[in-house]
């Protein structure tokens, strides 16, 4: 974690178990949509440097489906719903209950996932928005293909802001081997207040 | 009796639909609210199926338009956006239900047709 902005322990359970209500709804949603069951991770936090998030992206440039929510308000960011391109296709499939080729164009499959993306994104930030008894606005969902580091880079180039607080969700549809990650990177600008937040409901709950 | 389904997803239109039409409903669909209004004026709708998030004209500002020009057609907002506030405000701005995606029978069951009842007079 970073010397000079950091979450104390108990801001980081607190984060961490706000998180976690939103990545179970989000798993609801999918179980929904899908009919499948969906495997869930604890969310994982990181407190990063911009040079340390490159290094957190690894060399991976691995082409992957990403659809991003950027949001703003009481805290601002981005939520990124990840996949690769054989899990996009398959989860797509699933859920347009038909058979789509993995060469198939991505005019045949991206909108689902981009949906799908909206769904989950929404779910997760919506818990946060609710613990706080805030309102998150969201600009309309994004689908790119491009790999860890490049979404890194993107987002470091947009923000000046120094440290990127990342949490890092697993969703797997193991029957289907399909593997989702949801990161959210909160911006310095907000993090004071994403702070503030955190005491606040640890010192309502406590 | 014609719903009309206000979202920028095709997969989402296209989910909605087949439901609706499972419960024999007919459906148009709209990109965004700004389209829908333009719709309005062309068809006799008996509820509209409003996402919020979407381009051009979000559900909010549908909501407000057609609360400012009386348009008298139900609206259930159905949007991924589970914040409390979003509910609170589309509740003010006369949604008539804030459904949470994906859109299934016993929505269908519990709140549209409730309401196509009273729209048309029925008696539940």
């Amino acid at each position: 974690m970073n010397e000079k902005l950091s979450l104390t322990p108990i801001q980081e359970d607190t984060l961490t178990e706000i998180l976690n209500l939103g990545v179970g709804g989000a798993a609801n949603v999918l179980n929904q949509m899908s009919e499948e069951y969906i495997e869930i991770q604890v969310p994982s936090l990181h407190l990063l440097t911009k040079e340390e998030i490159k290094k957190h992206a690894g060399n991976d440039l691995s082409s992957l489906s990403i659809v991003q929510l950027e949001f703003n308000s009481i805290i601002n960011g981005s939520a990124s719903l990840i996949l690769s391109t054989e899990s996009a296709v398959k989860l797509a499939s699933i859920l347009q209950d038909e058979e789509i080729d993995q060469n198939a164009p991505e005019a045949e499959w991206a909108e689902t996932i981009t949906e799908v993306g909206n769904i989950v994104v929404n779910s997760i930030m919506g818990a946060v928005a609710n613990t706080f008894e805030k309102e998150i606005s969201y600009l309309t969902p994004q689908y790119y293909r491009k790999s860890i580091l490049k979404l890194f880079e993107d987002e470091n180039s947009k923000n000046d802001e120094i440290v990127f607080l990342l949490a890092e969700m697993q969703f797997n549809i193991k029957v289907h081997s399909v593997e989702a990650k949801v990161i959210i990177i909160f911006s310095t600008d907000s993090f004071t207040n994403l702070i503030t937040q955190l005491d606040g409901v640890y010192s309502q709950s406590a | 009796m014609k719903i009309l389904v206000i979202d920028d997803s095709r997969f989402q239109v296209n989910q909605i639909t087949k439901l609706l039409n499972k419960h024999g409903f007919e459906t148009q669909h709209a990109n965004n609210g700004k389209v829908a209004l333009e719709t309005l004026n062309s068809e006799n709708f008996k509820a509209i199926l409003c996402d919020l998030l979407m381009p051009e004209m979000d559900g909010f500002v549908f909501l407000e338009t057609v609360k400012k020009e009386n348009i008298n057609i139900p609206v259930i907002i159905l949007s991924s956006n589970i914040q409390k506030a979003a509910r609170d405000r589309c509740k003010e701005l006369g949604a008539k239900h804030f459904l949470s995606k994906p859109l299934t029978d016993e929505q269908i069951e519990n709140h549209l047709k409730p309401i196509l009842k009273e729209e048309t007079g029925q008696t539940a």
